[in-house]
């Protein structure tokens, strides 16, 4: 009786054993979840045992519910009976009730399934089924994302800054296929290991319909303590695209909380305001928010990093803002890349601009930003590895044409795009309705050398001169009340920072018919490099500067940069902080040295796409392969008959005439024997052929090759005459008809 | 070119030992009508070197079938105390001796002189052979195996030609001693005998008296010689693919693992399958053995050999299913 159980039967009853005991460990005592695996295990093997006997369904299907009646109600009774209860001692009587209740529901609950699958296979798909879910659903509980159970696997996935959900969902995935081998090979039909094909498509499925939930941020980025405390930045990155909403509310707040600096406003703020001077504290430390590290040693031009995050070019008849046709300024970079996503920017520098160069860097974020910035001017953006999650928010690598020439190589380009509309010119030029801006830039003009009269770009140099002269900058300058803030700021006080200076150098620019904007983002000194091209950029450094577009250059970065300067200077950069999240930066992400190779972070979710997307891949050609090899080993097998010879030849006729007769559905059934089959068939051809071909593979007779081709012709004839041509031609073109020919 | 000489002359001894057990045949059917496939099992048998138990109603023409069988055997060795055809009926109260033959004393010689039993004969017909006691049955084991029997400690050889027919009744059961399965292992068929179908039926009632008078002229006999002969030939050439045989090992395996059998088919069963396929291949006008031989011989070899699970019935069922596989491994190898 007992020798039905081989050790397939021992390895599905450990299974369950699992399943039952991880089922129940979170629902009752430890102990009990012990009884529960070797209720499970019992119970496995019991049905196994009760499958071989004669017993009914109808029976055993009673029984085992009996069982379980019985267990649970001896349970209760054991819990709940004054007298027993008395006697055992409250927490005994507990304990032996969970033993009773959750080990006689594992042992007749495993029981009744496995009889069920062992009489009728089909239901073997309920018994996997069972067995994911009471494996899946307690790694499964969580809230909101929040995964939490159990404790011991998830902690340590989440202390490393993993998500948990693919390891979970990888463990059910793996009991289930494990399961499915197991039972696959007790059956007899090899046709069952397409199941494994169809658990993986399943598996796709499910988690192409799981949310995409990654982890919450959670305080225990920041251990350096550098990054300060950012409570609005948390889920910006994931919900930035669906929370449009939301996100304009963070901004704000983040306007009002965060908005210090000592150089100007904030560039996360995008209205930023014109009239009103950020708070001011000098003595505040200034905070890093994001380390880039340069590919080569590039030196600006203007001596400047400029690092484009947003711009502003929409005259709204009070001052700037950005664009929001959707037509203009589509050289931004809007978003972070997504994962393996690489973002195209569209941007104004030609390709084969001889002023620029190309400019490989690599940026990571150490306070969130709702937007990516880029090197000035960006050409893509691609996501990359967070080289430290714990001290970075996120990173990416982004490409950018820079300025490489000296800004006199620019003065004979000519302002503006010819490919404009004229809706994009007067975008790019539109400006407050005062005639003072036209007057005092032709003012300007008047100093410009004769030679440089026709040059576009001189004469915007021209007015940024004038003004690097004339105003003063200062953090101090409150323009609050103001009715028209620049104008108050340009032609009575020329007192301001890096707002009021951007938006009078554009006005000035515009009404002489220069296209002109505000770029938006950080400018940091090139001489606060650090060591290895990192540049550390620090919120201090926010920063809005004027734009004038050149026909072949783009937009060029033209700042003002007044004489006249009243405190507020940026301290330089803490050389030590700089160095080390430049290294921080460069561990693991640009070039990792050999020796930390072996230690490389495995971002599960990321594997597990990968997995499925090559798993996808395989299948897709695979069964492209597998087509083509079909037709191909189809037709030799039909048109082998024209060169084989010998014994071959006798073998080769009788498969091309049986591949024949498979193509229009008549196949010899399993253990029918080929003379058997062919009178069946009724065909004397293939009678004939048939008894030649055993004459010379079971006999000892020498193949007549001219008999056996015209039996083989006639075979071919009769199954014509039998046959209508659709039949032949369906079977024809089918590339498995050769499979039932046996 | 000697292959070719060897191949027509391999032909022309086939074709002679074809005309043999075509004029047995003739012979055969003449006497029994309706009865063509037990006719051809029992030539295979013949042919073969083995023994069949007919499980048969009474008046079914076993006997008949048995001595027209004998009478076709003609002796050319006159001299020996050999018949063609001797017939014993198995009763509770036989003892050995009177199948094997005993010792009698003659006074006049003062010696013992040993009186052969009807066992010493071409054909032996075994009618009821499960009436008798285990001792006379066990009595038959050592002539049907070895074709020899030891008599007062002196052993008497039988003819290579010894056949032995038995039958029993399947359906009267009381008083019997059912055949243990070391000597049903010795016969190498049980055949089954139903009830002739109506026509044929009507055929036997029609040409009685006609069958009466001629018979025994009518068809010529065959000698022992040629019978012996046939049995050379046709062991010597038609032949088993290396394959075919594997298969038999494979069909005995299948039976052997099935749960629906109790006790397997021995070894020596596959051994008498050889001879019996190259019969019927044989018979059938082939001088190899083809994958359908084995099919048809199949049941009637390992039917009585097998013990069955309790709660299984159809023996034959069973033997059908277990050939399924190893066939078709079979047919699947000769397409390699």
């Amino acid at each position: 009786m007992f020798s039905s159980i081989r050790w397939r039967e021992l390895a599905c009853a450990l299974v369950w054993a699992v399943a039952a005991g991880v089922a129940t460990w979170f629902v009752s005592l430890p102990s009990a979840a012990i009884i529960a695996a070797w209720g499970g295990f019992g119970g496995y093997l019991a049905g196994c045992l009760l499958a071989g006997t004669r017993l009914r369904m109808l029976p055993a299907a009673a029984m085992a519910f009996g069982l379980w009646l019985f267990s649970q109600m001896l349970a209760s009774l054991v819990s709940d009976n004054y007298a027993l209860a008395s006697l055992l001692g409250a927490e005994n009587s507990f304990i032996l009730s969970q033993w009773l209740a959750w080990g006689g529901q594992a042992l007749a609950s495993t029981c009744l399934l496995r009889f069920l699958s062992g009489r009728q296979p089909a239901l073997i798909t309920a018994e996997i089924l069972s067995v994911t879910l009471l494996l899946a659903s307690p790694l499964a509980a969580h809230r909101q994302g929040y995964i939490s159970r159990p404790y011991f696997l998830v902690d340590p996935l989440w202390s490393q800054n993993l998500d948990p959900i693919p390891v979970l969902f990888g463990l059910g995935a793996l009991a289930a296929a494990l399961l499915v081998v197991l039972q696959n090979g007790r059956r007899t039909r090899r046709a069952s290991w397409f199941d494994l094909i169809l658990l993986f498509l399943l598996i796709s499925v499910l988690y192409a319909i799981l949310p995409n939930r990654k982890l919450l941020d959670f305080d225990i980025r920041d251990p350096l303590g550098v990054g300060g405390k950012s409570n609005q930045d948390k889920e910006k990155d994931e919900q930035r695209k669906e929370q449009e909403e939301k996100e304009r509310r963070e901004r704000q707040e983040a306007a009002k909380g965060k908005g210090k600096g000592g150089k100007g406003g904030r560039s996360e703020a995008q209205d930023m305001e014109l009239d009103k001077a950020p708070d001011q504290d000098q003595k505040q430390k200034s905070k890093p928010v994001a380390i880039v590290l340069l590919d080569d040693d590039y030196q600006p031009t203007f001596g400047y990093y400029y690092f484009r995050q947003t711009a502003f070019s929409q005259f709204n008849g009070k001052r700037l803002v950005e664009d929001t046709t959707g037509t203009t300024d589509r050289d931004l970079l809007r978003e972070y890349p997504g994962f393996n996503q690489t973002i195209n920017i569209e941007t104004s520098v030609p390709a084969n601009s001889p002023y620029h160069r190309d400019l490989t860097s690599f940026v990571a974020m150490i306070e969130g930003h709702t937007r990516p910035f880029t090197l000035v001017d960006g050409i893509s953006a691609s996501s990359a590895e967070n080289p430290n999650p714990s001290q970075f928010m996120n990173a990416y690598d982004c490409k950018s044409r820079v300025l490489k020439v000296d800004y006199k190589e620019l003065f004979g380009l000519k302002a503006g795009n010819p490919n404009w509309d004229e809706k994009t010119w007067k975008h790019y030029t539109e400006l407050p309705d005062d005639p003072r801006y036209k007057a005092l830039a032709e003012k300007c003009l008047s100093q410009l050398p004769a030679q440089y009269a026709h040059s576009d770009f001189a004469k915007a140099l021209v007015i940024k001169l004038w003004m690097d002269k004339t105003v003063t900058y200062t953090m101090k300058a409150n323009y609050q009340g103001s009715k028209d803030p620049v104008a108050e700021y340009l032609f009575v006080r020329q007192r301001g920072y890096c707002v009021h200076q951007a938006h009078a150098a554009v006005y000035l620019w515009r009404s002489i018919g220069l296209p002109a904007r505000c770029g938006a983002g950080y400018a940091t000194d090139a001489r606060n490099r650090g060591s290895g091209s990192s540049v550390l950029l620090r919120s201090a450094e926010a920063h809005e500067w004027p734009e004038v577009y050149l026909e072949g250059a783009g937009w060029v970065t033209l700042d003002i940069s007044p004489e006249k300067h009243e405190g507020g200077e940026l301290e330089e950069p803490d050389p030590n902080l700089q160095r080390l999240l430049g290294e921080l930066a460069r561990a693991k992400s640009k070039k990792p040295p050999a020796e930390e190779k072996a230690f490389r972070k495995i971002n599960l979710q990321e594997l597990m796409r990968f997995l499925l997307l090559a798993g996808f891949q395989i299948l897709k050609w695979g069964f492209l392969t597998t087509f083509v090899a079909n037709y191909l080993y189809k037709f030799y097998r039909r048109f082998e008959p024209m060169w084989a010879s010998g014994k071959r030849l006798a073998v080769a006729v009788l498969r091309s005439g049986q591949d024949q007769l498979a193509e229009v559905g008549v196949v010899r059934a399993y253990g029918e024997g080929r003379l058997e089959f062919a009178r069946r068939v009724g065909m004397e051809a293939l009678e004939g052929l048939t008894y030649r071909h055993f004459g010379c593979v079971l006999g000892e007779q020498e193949p007549n090759s001219k008999e056996l081709l015209q039996l083989r012709e006639q075979l071919h004839q009769q199954i014509a005459r039998r046959y209508p041509v659709w039949r032949r031609l369906l079977g024809f073109i089918n590339p498995l008809s050769w499979w039932s020919s046996r | 070119m000697s292959s070719t000489v060897n191949a027509s002359a391999r032909q022309e001894l086939l074709a002679q030992a074809k005309q043999v057990v075509q004029q047995l045949k003739a012979r055969l059917t003449f006497a029994v009508r309706g009865r063509d496939e037990v006719i051809d099992l029992i030539l295979i048998a013949l042919l073969a070197d083995g023994h069949v138990l007919l499980e048969d109603h009474p008046g079914s023409g076993k006997t008949t079938l048995a001595k027209a069988l004998g009478e076709s055997i003609q002796d050319e060795v006159a001299k020996d105390f050999i018949e063609p055809f001797r017939r014993v009926q198995f009763t509770p109260d036989l003892l050995p001796s009177d199948v094997t033959g005993v010792s009698v004393f003659d006074p006049d010689s003062q010696q013992f002189h040993f009186r052969p039993g009807p066992i010493f004969a071409h054909v032996l017909l075994a009618d009821e052979i499960n009436r008798t006691s285990p001792k006379v049955q066990s009595s038959l084991l050592e002539a049907m195996a070895e074709k020899q029997v030891t008599v007062d400690n002196h052993t008497y050889a039988l003819d290579e030609l010894f056949f032995v027919i038995a039958t029993q009744n399947p359906r009267d059961q009381v008083g019997t001693y059912p055949l243990p399965v070391a000597q049903l292992d010795r016969f190498l068929f049980k055949i089954r005998m139903d009830y002739i179908d109506k026509a044929a039926e009507i055929d036997v009632l029609r040409s009685y008296r006609d069958r009466r008078a001629t018979a025994p002229v009518n068809a010529p006999r065959v000698t022992r010689n040629q019978l012996v002969e046939a049995r050379r030939v046709i062991d010597e050439h038609v032949y088993i693919d290396p394959r075919l045989s594997d298969s038999l090992v494979e069909v005995a395996t299948a039976l052997r693992r099935s749960p629906e059998v109790a006790q397997g088919v021995s070894t020596r069963s596959l051994v008498l399958l050889l001879p019996a396929l190259q019969a019927l291949a044989f018979m059938r006008g082939r001088d190899f053995v083809i994958p359908e031989d084995v099919t048809t011989l199949a049941p009637h070899v390992f039917s009585h050999r097998l013990e069955l699970a309790p709660g299984v019935e159809d023996v034959h069922e069973v033997v059908k299913r277990c050939l399924k596989g190893p066939m078709e491994m079979l047919a699947r190898s000769t397409m390699k």
